[in-house]
């Protein structure tokens, strides 16, 4: 097993990642930018070293920065998170040809996976069913010919593409040129290269993945389906598995599929396999392929009982995956809700600011994997999700119920979260009848906005008492900020420097 | 010794005023008043009793504002001094409208100038935050009369960045 792991990332995964190597007894080492000096990841890692500034080209996307800094302090292993540079091959090669093990997949494998167009090739070449679809020419005329045979609405999709970009819906023949066209300009601004391609759209389809992994003696296993329809802005916002609409059979037919994708590619370590239903004929279709850890990965182990970044270290170690397919079960019910710092009421737009209080809910079944705790600044920088809540229930009922619960007791103060939005889908009946397509929040909840209630009186006397208790002094003997230090200049909790009571320093 | 509290939440201004009573405080909200015994064991939580009834409620306060987390919902509140009126939609010129950021975010682009003709629609400022791109467009057609930021700058929500004059405004 490693020794000294860093980890490449930020956040709440950063944390995941550090958990996990705290458990194994495998020293972390921390990386952040300018904007992360104190963030929780660096706080909780054993070492934690500044990579660059904010921006995420100059820090957390700069291979070069993070991979000098795993040399120089004697790494011998490096895990990338997902984002930022997790499914970038050519730094998993730098990474290997540094001396050091990634924790993910093979670079080959990365890049056959990674175009949309090679992994629809290889997957129709393992037998896995992919949404019908043209990738043979970039001739207008020949594009159109066959957009004709496949028939409309169809979707125009960049081949490099990602997060809805490059993407256009077309209904009628007439608007393929011009769809062509922009979608061309689109993915050539946002990836550096206008290939595109045709895909057969299917109307209000499920999102349903499969979590996959290999090993390096040959073992394949599926840990089975994560419902991911519930999205917004082309991101997911609530996952949840068993997924309400799979049965035994279908169930078992995507699974094949995905344990055939893995074996086709000699996929090694995590992997997820996104697949669309069609919920009107039960049919399935590849969609893509992540190679990395998934941001949903916890309902999978809340169900299964695997910790998922265990096993990523275990078999990144060379290590044999330690179950077999028939001893893998889904047992109960695991729902996650992704907690984002944006304004319900301003439009879903991103907010900022200082964490001034979080308390985060406590009880059976509920699991918190956050990046942010009192104190922590919420900037402009990085993605706006900054913590996962996960509820296990004895069912799908119950599951809800205690999310709901966790949702009403996660408190954050000073930055505007979605809790509110959240709380309203799962407590929705459209969501309790599992009628979830990834049309379901323009569906149900387009222009959503909280209730615009006056507060309750108890609340004004709350902020009242607490304006002043905060202005009166505490009472001889109370612990306010600061404690009994705070009298004594010589006191060691005045300094900050090499002092620590009970390690080694 | 009665002290009075203002706050305000979206356009309406609340009232309350605490008078402690030995271990209790006489709250007013309106025209309730009600007894409360509250205890601060640690900073920002404050354990309220309210005859039978308790109730746990987490408080934090960041300049001005002052946010309840109460029975699972979420306050914040603007304190009111005591001389403040309420605050309003501001205003720049006469006839000019102002364009402020919706978001904070980074300025990526600004395509327009001072001078500048523009049309309702027209894209004026990028702005990104959180991987998010924000177009920021004018509401009506108009002269640019001032341009408040340039690409790099980072913007906090609400502040202005483009103003347009006259027009069809």
């Amino acid at each position: 097993m490693f020794r000294k792991i860093l980890i490449a990332n930020r956040g709440e995964v950063a944390v995941r990642i550090i958990r996990s190597c705290q458990e194994l007894g495998i020293r972390t080492v921390a990386v952040y930018s300018d904007a992360d000096d104190n963030a929780l990841h660096t706080m909780l890692a054993d070492e934690a070293v500044r990579i660059g500034p904010a921006p995420p080209a100059q820090s957390y996307l700069c291979g070069d920065c993070i991979l000098e800094q795993a040399v120089r302090l004697g790494c011998d292993a490096l895990h990338p998170g997902y984002g930022f540079l997790s499914e970038n091959a050519d730094f998993a090669e730098a990474v290997m040809q540094a001396g050091l093990t990634w924790i993910g997949p093979d670079p080959a494998a990365m890049r056959t996976m990674g175009s949309k167009t090679s992994a629809r090739t290889a997957m129709q070449a393992a037998g896995v069913p992919v949404v019908p679809g043209y990738q043979g020419s970039q001739i207008d005329a020949e594009l159109l010919a066959a957009a004709e045979q496949l028939g409309f609405p169809l979707l125009v999709k960049a081949t490099a593409g990602g997060g809805g970009k490059g993407m256009r819906i077309v209904a009628e023949p007439a608007d393929l040129p011009a769809a062509l066209a922009s979608a061309r300009r689109e993915a050539r601004n946002a990836f550096g290269d206008d290939r595109i391609y045709l895909e057969k759209l299917i109307p209000g389809p499920r999102h349903i993945e499969f979590q996959v992994f290999g090993d390096r003696h040959g073992n394949a296993v599926h840990l089975f389906e994560r419902e991911c329809s519930i999205q917004r802005r082309h991101q997911k916002i609530i996952e949840e598995t068993p997924s309400p609409f799979l049965n035994a059979t279908l169930r078992r037919q995507m699974g094949e599929a995905a344990l055939a994708a893995v074996r086709a590619v000699g996929y090694v370590n995590a992997g997820t396999l996104e697949f669309l239903v069609d919920p009107a004929t039960r049919s399935f279709y590849f969609l893509e392929m992540n190679t990395r850890l998934q941001v949903e990965h916890p309902i999978t182990e809340q169900v299964t009982g695997v910790d998922l970044v265990k096993l990523q270290l275990r078999v990144a170690a060379g290590e044999a995956i330690p179950f077999r397919q028939e001893d893998l079960g889904q047992r109960r019910h695991a729902v996650e809700c992704r907690i984002y710092a944006e304004d319900p009421a301003n439009d879903f737009l991103p907010s900022i600011g200082k964490v001034l209080r979080a308390v985060e809910p406590v009880g059976p079944g509920v699991r918190v994997d956050a990046g942010i705790t009192t104190g922590d600044e919420i900037t402009i920088h990085y993605d706006p999700m900054i913590a996962k809540l996960i509820a296990l229930g004895e069912d799908r009922a119950d599951a809800l119920r205690k999310m709901d619960w966790a949702l009403q007791h996660y408190v954050i103060l000073g930055v505007t979260t979605n809790i509110p939005f959240l709380r309203a889908v799962v407590t929705s009946d459209a969501f309790r009848r599992a009628d979830v397509t990834t049309n379901f929040v323009d569906r149900y909840f387009a222009g959503w906005r909280p209730a615009d209630e006056p507060p309750p009186d108890l609340v004004l006397a709350a902020a009242a008492l607490a304006d002043l208790l905060d202005s009166t002094p505490a009472a001889p003997g109370f612990a306010a900020d600061g404690g009994a230090g705070q009298a004594d200049p010589f006191s060691p909790w005045r300094q900050i420097s090499g002092f620590r009571t009970g390690t080694q320093p | 010794m009665k002290t009075e509290h203002q706050f305000q939440l979206g356009d309406k201004v609340y009232s309350a005023s605490v008078q402690r009573m030995g271990d209790d405080y006489m709250v007013t909200v309106g025209d309730a008043t009600i007894s409360v015994r509250a205890q601060r064991p640690e900073h920002g939580r404050l354990d309220l009793e309210l005859g039978d009834q308790r109730q746990r409620v987490y408080t934090a306060s960041d300049g001005r504002r002052r946010y309840v987390a109460l029975a699972g919902q979420t306050w914040e509140l603007e304190r009111v001094q005591s001389q403040h009126r309420p605050r309003s939609a501001s205003s720049g010129e006469a006839g000019a409208s102002a364009l402020e950021a919706s978001m904070p975010g980074l300025v990526l682009d600004v395509l327009v100038e001072a001078g500048d003709v523009v049309e309702r629609g027209q894209t004026l400022v990028l702005l990104e935050a959180m991987k998010m791109e924000l177009r920021i467009t004018a509401p009506a057609g108009g002269v640019v009369a001032k341009v408040h930021c340039k690409a790099g700058d980072v913007v906090d929500k609400g502040q202005v960045l483009v103003e347009i004059a006259g027009g069809d405004s």
